[in-house]
């Protein structure tokens, strides 16, 4: 709502507060009809002068309560711009103050009440009860819980005093109460300050808000209600704006093959937190499931669970001992999970636009985590928790959101041992193995087999063009290649399209440098195609040639390899 | 790409050349789990990350900066910032000072509300002045030509 003063007396805000004040009944009346919160709006006010900039200036000057339309609907108002944006608190606070200028018994006094209890606590928990459909009761009790240290500390032993907490003669959990709590008071800051940004802060004046807050700030501390205050607890949306998020129900219902469900649940202990459920059947499905590393290839391939579309005849024709990506994980992970008993829900994520790659979440009362088995991005710490929980090393896939007690790590130290049958080894423990071991005597130096596992690694690791170029250079500073390093030079390659365009295509050239002066005078030499990563065995003279027909070309004039150049024609 | 990837692509093509070869690659394989562990040359001392850069195949004349940088402080807070690194895990050997910034800087005075108008009061500063005045100067001059 917009409140005209004519021009600037004292400040906008009390310029406006005294408008108000002396408006006409029926405009004051109309004022305090709107002002009242419902479910469906809970107005502004917006103060401004007759001297501001507005942008239909050609409508009828208002003063007081703008009429932003007439009785057939026609905008009336000016749309004035500039000013400064007071909330709603601070324009009750500021009325709370000009309060002791006024006799009680004046006009203005009466109006100031008014408007002061049209936002007050009362208010507040009229509009929270009936937009959330909440017994009043409950958040009278929620109030009184943060109004006396005495309610608190009770609150704090819940177990011990649930009597104090009946509502209507039934026993609520606390998890209810925190529930609310959460909701209207929200979470803190990175340094540990609770928000003024929600409702209760900037829309309504309540004089107590900071004893109020305080003792909410005491319970976030002590009690984990990040479940209530964090969308990211459950998944509201995914880690990233661009994620999507697929909850229990949202796609059609499938069946896990029994034969999975054995391998799975055959074992499991029955004393099992929740969390050690959900960590169990994380570290069960990373033994029995591998990695299907034809995903890598993807584009050339197509395989229905290549991609995020859900197929029931594949994931119900799932076996222990599959290869499976990371969508045929996280589903099943996600199924499993919701199949549990007690207050435990798990969502598969999508990532990104293109949903390339799919993992899992799940939350219960105490904890939030992800699960990534499988993220093989040489961008990222790639994690193959697959190959891990095989290899009795330490799983890396579950990243926790909220976990105030350390749960999942417990979790993975108690269930892990239990499947794998032995506890992941530490660093030192590996030193320890590794010192144990010969080291393997006079392997050979063959350089076309450690270019083609090379090669191998770093297409299964996604690594081409420039990237790869820049390892292999580093690389080529090791002694993988044996003691001599490997002379290296860049070359292009020439390629026609259709449309008669031209382009080049990168090859990185290598040889072995000469050993002796009796070696054979024409060397092999290996091409490497950095799109591909195809590996070229050939001679010198090949080379030469193709560098004559103009096939092939050097990057740079001045780094070539020395007996390998276009024959000069005199 | 990181000098830990680096050292994970190369061992992880040495296992597979002594796979095709038909000899050991044991001890590859443990070293691919030691470096599966982001931390992991914190978790040793240098003796033993000498050891490794060695077998993964690092020159001798090399190892010395690589392990430098493998450790270094930048390298550390990284991986703490990233959650990758807790400061209470006992196996962590090489550890250096986290700084809470509000710690660095909580004596520090900072510029009282008045300060803006205090300054818009204030005289021009001498400089200004001249500046100013070399101007107007300047131009006195062109004007009286």
């Amino acid at each position: 709502m917009n409140i005209i003063s004519s021009k600037e007396e004292i400040n906008r805000m009390i310029d406006g507060i005294h408008t108000i004040l002396s408006l006409p009944e029926e405009q004051y009346n109309l004022l305090i009809q709107k002002i009242i919160p419902n479910d469906k709006t809970i107005e502004s006010l917006q103060f401004y002068y007759l001297t501001d900039g507005c942008e239909m200036p050609d409508n009828p000057i208002q003063l007081g309560l703008e009429q932003t339309h007439d009785e057939d609907g026609n905008f009336t108002g000016r749309s004035y711009y500039g000013g400064t944006n007071f909330s709603m608190y601070q324009i009750l606070q500021e009325c709370q103050n000009m309060l002791k200028n006024y006799p009680s018994d004046s006009l203005e006094s009466s109006r100031i009440n008014e408007i002061l209890h049209t936002r007050d606590l009362s208010s507040f928990k009229t509009l929270y009860s009936s937009s959330n459909n909440v017994n009043p009761l409950l958040l009278d009790k929620i109030f009184e819980i943060l109004s006396s240290d005495d309610m608190l500390s009770k609150f704090f032993d819940y177990s011990n005093n649930t009597e104090d907490f009946i509502i209507d003669g039934q026993e609520i959990s606390r998890s209810e109460y925190l529930k609310h709590l959460g909701q209207i008071f929200g979470n803190k800051d990175a340094n540990g300050n609770l928000s003024n940004r929600n409702r209760i802060s900037s829309d309504f004046f309540i004089p107590d808000l900071e004893e109020l807050k305080n003792r909410y700030s005491q319970i976030f501390d002590e009690i984990n209600i990040d479940r209530y205050v964090n969308p990211s607890y459950t998944f509201s949306r995914g880690p990233e704006i661009t994620d999507s998020v697929i909850r229990n129900g949202e796609e059609p219902d499938w069946e896990i093959a029994p034969e999975i469900r054995e391998s799975i649940f055959a074992d499991l202990p029955k004393d099992l937190s929740l969390e050690e459920q959900a960590m169990y059947i994380y570290c069960k499905m990373c033994t029995i499931f591998s990695y299907d590393e034809g995903y890598m290839y993807r584009d050339k391939l197509s395989k229905v669970n290549y991609e995020s579309t859900f197929s029931k005849e594949h994931l119900e024709g799932l076996m222990p001992g599959d290869k499976i990506t990371c969508y045929d994980f996280s589903r099943m992970y996600a199924k499993l999970i919701n199949e549990l008993d007690g207050d435990i829900t798990a969502v598969m994520i999508l990532e990104g636009a293109n949903e390339g790659h799919a993992l899992a979440g799940f939350y219960t009362e105490n904890v939030s985590a992800t699960v990534e088995a499988i993220n093989v991005a040489s961008d990222k710490d790639s994690t193959n928790d697959l190959m891990k929980a095989k290899n009795g090393i330490k799983l890396k896939g579950v990243k926790t959101i909220s976990d105030r007690e350390g749960l999942i790590e417990q979790a993975l130290d108690k269930v892990y041992p239990q499947i794998i049958g032995k506890k992941p080894q530490s660093i030192k423990e590996y030193i320890q193995e590794l010192k144990s071991l010969p080291q393997e005597q006079d392997v050979p130096n063959d350089i076309v087999l450690k270019l083609q596992s090379l090669l191998e690694i770093m297409k299964s690791n996604h690594i081409f063009g420039n990237e790869f170029a820049q390892t292999l250079w580093g690389i080529g500073k090791t002694k993988y290649f044996g003691d001599n390093k490997l002379e290296r030079a860049y070359l292009g390659e020439l390629q026609r399209s259709d449309d008669g365009s031209e382009k080049y295509k990168r090859h990185i050239l290598l040889r072995q440098p000469k050993h002796e002066e009796t070696e054979a005078s024409s060397r092999e030499v290996y091409l490497i195609d950095t799109d591909t990563l195809d590996l070229l065995t050939c001679s010198e003279e090949d080379i030469i040639a193709r560098l004559n027909s103009g096939e092939l070309i050097y990057e740079s004039e001045k780094h070539k390899l020395p007996g390998i150049d276009k024959e000069v024609v005199e | 790409m990181t000098q830990l990837n680096e050292l994970r692509l190369i061992n992880d093509s040495n296992i597979l050349y002594l796979k095709k070869i038909n000899r050991s690659y044991k001890r590859n394989e443990i070293i691919k789990n030691i470096l599966n562990d982001e931390t992991c040359f914190f978790k040793m001392n240098k003796n033993d990350a000498y050891m490794i850069l060695n077998d993964i195949g690092i020159l001798d004349n090399q190892i010395d900066n690589i392990y430098q940088k493998l450790i270094s402080s930048d390298e550390f807070y990284n991986l703490y910032k990233g959650k990758k690194l807790d400061l209470n895990d006992e196996e962590i050997l090489i550890k250096y000072p986290i700084y809470n910034v509000d710690e660095i800087f909580k004596n520090k005075k900072t510029t009282s509300d008045n300060d803006e108008s205090t300054h818009k009061n204030m005289e021009l500063t001498p400089y200004k002045e001249s500046f100013f005045i070399k101007i107007l100067n300047r131009l006195k001059k062109i004007f009286s030509k």
